[in-house]
């Protein structure tokens, strides 16, 4: 699902690069509406539909401004007007990120994106910022490499907006089969779910037999018609699915050892399940 | 923004969480925010004392204090007993015991928070493993004020913060500040999200560490200018090492005339045992509590630091250390190998293992220039990364993302 009809601010130090005109354009036709900050007043405009306003982004500044709901920090923009950043009330906040001088104020932005991806490593090592909150766009080779660059980072946007933030997870390792075959004797050992040694019992001497008589009665109605057999069908269903498992296990089992067979007359390097995700 | 920080103590206290919530206090105000401290009045965690004023202007910073119940014998009995069948059961019923053994206990805390908390922007809890934080995060919550925690988690002892109240603070928070990577990623491993954590550390103020002429310290301190220094530096508990150190260097002694020890940091009952032990030990200095000039010196006379403790959340004396140059040798634990680059600015060793930390030890008394190396780009390090504006960079940055977050909440009508 794609949002539409954002206010968005670009602040930036001039709106000479083609990156930010095309991105700009791109929020536009989108149906966003957006207006570009600059510190100097050095042009008239991409074009009449885009405003580019040199303000100073203090307490006055425009409405726009004050009430977008997504702002784009290009770090070229001086220390003073990247300042705004702290301003901000609502709106999500993405960093431009183009090298690695001028990024104080880094970790006041929600997300960063970047083109080279060598900034990705050295922004955490420098700076200790994580990776899940850095964003590659690819990088423009071709007359309408912008277009690709454009649509990614509306795709981040788009994410960023509705929550829909990169999960991490914690990288599960694969169980060996040694270890997946005593999991399953664990769940085969696990599968009668019975408590088939509970017995009624009563200490209370002479009336503790009356007790134990009066509880079977009032529990056999329901016990030995529905309770009992669903939960023998029950085991049973856990037996035979523990059972399956097994019968899955072994058939893989051999498809490995084949593939090892196979591989190693076609010279090929040993099977690495784990890299099946990448 | 109004900020409302929460904390177990606050100095004069002495501690590394009680450090790092003042050092950002004081930088807060100084950027202009309000910035108000609820606290206890104690100075020891063991009794919770109530020894200190009910309020204080502390460098700008408003610190309220507060009386809480005293940690008496029972107290801690009540704890023990809590957290032995705890782990035993993992029954919620023991958790109350865990509370109240906790402590600090503090009605009049919670009670205005109840009534205040609205006032601020936003409330930061810091230090997971006290009470303070539950009852903390229930006033804030009630009031529906954003919550940053910053739990300062031994990620080797989850005995003291895996318990079900505190991870469900953690949870629920709007925002956790781990101090190193490695606890980051033990939290995102305890299922929480990734986005709502951020690793900011502790920082240092580089004005507190004067440059000092190593030749002036060593005479100062009466050591001799020739020798080769190994500094202890930490409260002299076991659990930080010193027993494998003086180990080390008993063994290297004779091997190595030239070598000399200096162990400053508070006593205990475990490092006067060693010193009736070590009695005999040659070139041994040993210094308790010292001020911050000596330590200073201590820090300027050394060629390296050596603390191979077993419990470090943060390791802050490293940074101390690479203040003024001095190569360091930890202990190979997941949060300190995220503020050491292990043969690159400083060597980690295995904490048991006495062996290897003599043979680190040797590693950098035969190469000085290598620790000299080490120390140079540790004091970088510190510079580019672990300074306290630099961390308060980050953790404002993490206030005004929850904020906004909030806003965009309410605005979107999420």
């Amino acid at each position: 699902m794609s949002v539409r009809g954002l206010k968005v601010s670009i602040v930036t130090a001039s709106v000479l690069g083609d990156d930010l005109c095309a991105w700009a354009r791109h929020f536009r036709d989108r149906g966003d509406k957006v207006g570009i900050y600059v510190p100097k007043e050095l042009h008239t405009g991409i074009d009449t539909t885009i405003p580019v306003r040199a303000v100073p982004l203090s307490n006055h500044s425009p409405q726009h401004w004050r009430e977008s709901d997504l702002y784009l920090y290009h770090d070229s923009a001086p220390r003073e007007f990247l300042e705004s950043i702290k301003r901000i009330r609502h709106g999500l906040v993405i960093w431009i990120c183009t090298e690695l001088d001028n990024l104080d104020l880094i970790h006041y932005a929600d997300f960063c994106v970047i083109v080279d991806p060598v900034l990705k490593t050295q922004l955490y090592d420098k700076l200790g910022y994580p990776s899940e909150r850095v964003g590659l766009l690819p990088p423009v080779q071709e007359a309408g490499g912008f277009t690709a660059q454009s649509h990614k980072l509306s795709g981040i946007v788009d994410r960023l907006i509705q929550g829909d933030f990169p999960e991490v997870k914690p990288p599960v390792e694969r169980a060996t089969s040694g270890e997946l075959t005593s999991r399953l004797d664990y769940l085969e050992s696990r599968s009668d779910i019975m408590l088939r040694s509970y017995i009624v019992r009563s200490k209370i001497p002479v009336l503790g037999t009356f007790i134990i008589w009066v509880r079977g009665i009032l529990t056999s109605h329901l016990r030995e018609p529905y309770i009992d057999p669903t939960f023998e069908n029950q085991v049973a269903f856990n037996r035979r699915v523990v059972k399956e498992m097994h019968e899955i296990l072994r058939t893989q089992e051999e498809i490995l050892t084949r593939l090892d067979r196979l591989e190693s007359r076609l010279g090929l390097p040993p099977y690495d399940s784990s890299k099946e995700d990448m | 923004m109004r900020l409302l920080h929460v904390t177990h103590q606050y100095p004069p206290a002495i501690g590394g969480s009680e450090r790092y919530i003042a050092d950002l206090s004081e930088e807060l105000v100084a950027r202009n925010h309000q910035v108000d401290v609820f606290t206890s009045r104690s100075v020891d965690f063991h009794t919770w004392r109530n020894e200190l004023s009910g309020f204080e202007r502390r460098n700008g910073v408003n610190v309220y204090r507060f009386s809480s119940m005293r940690r008496r014998g029972y107290i801690w009995t009540m704890l023990h007993f809590g957290l032995r069948n705890y782990w035993r059961t993992k029954s919620r019923r023991y958790e109350p015991f865990i509370f109240f053994g906790g402590g600090p206990i503090s009605p009049g805390m919670y009670w205005r928070m109840r009534r205040q908390a609205r006032r601020y922007d936003l409330v930061h809890l810091n230090c997971l493993v006290y009470s303070h934080v539950a009852y903390g995060y229930a006033a804030a919550r009630k009031q529906n004020v954003p919550i940053v925690v910053t739990p300062h988690l031994h990620i080797d002892q989850p005995q003291t913060y895996a318990i079900g109240f505190m991870l469900q603070v953690l949870n629920r928070a709007d925002h956790i500040i781990a101090v190193t990577e490695a606890e980051r990623q033990h939290l995102i491993s305890l299922g929480l999200n990734a986005n709502r954590i951020t690793t900011a550390g502790n920082g240092i103020r580089p004005v507190d560490f004067p440059v000092l002429e190593r030749d002036k310290s060593r005479h100062i301190l009466d050591i001799p200018q020739d020798a080769q220094v190994l500094l202890f530096f930490g409260r002299k508990e076991e659990y930080k090492g010193i027993g494998k150190l003086m180990e080390a260097y008993a063994a290297l002694k004779p091997t190595h005339p030239s070598l000399f020890l200096l162990t400053m940091g508070p006593e205990t009952e475990y490092s006067r045992k060693l010193a009736r032990q070590y009695k005999n030990l040659p070139d041994w200095i040993n210094y308790g509590l010292v001020s911050d000039l000596e330590r200073a010196q201590g820090f300027s006379a050394a060629d390296a630091l050596v603390l191979p403790s077993k419990g470090e959340a943060f390791g802050i004396v490293f940074l101390e250390a690479w203040m003024t140059g001095t190569a360091v040798i930890g202990p190979r634990n997941p949060a300190v190998a995220t503020i050491v680059g292990d043969g690159q600015d400083g060597l980690l060793v295995d904490p048991n293992d006495v062996q290897e930390l003599a043979e680190a030890i040797k590693r950098l008394v035969h190469n000085p220039s290598l620790a000299g190396k080490m120390g140079e780009l540790g004091h970088q390090k510190v510079l580019a990364r672990y300074t306290v504006p630099r961390i308060t960079d980050i953790v404002e940055g993490v206030y005004l993302r929850t904020l906004r977050q909030r806003q965009r909440e309410q605005v979107y009508q999420r």
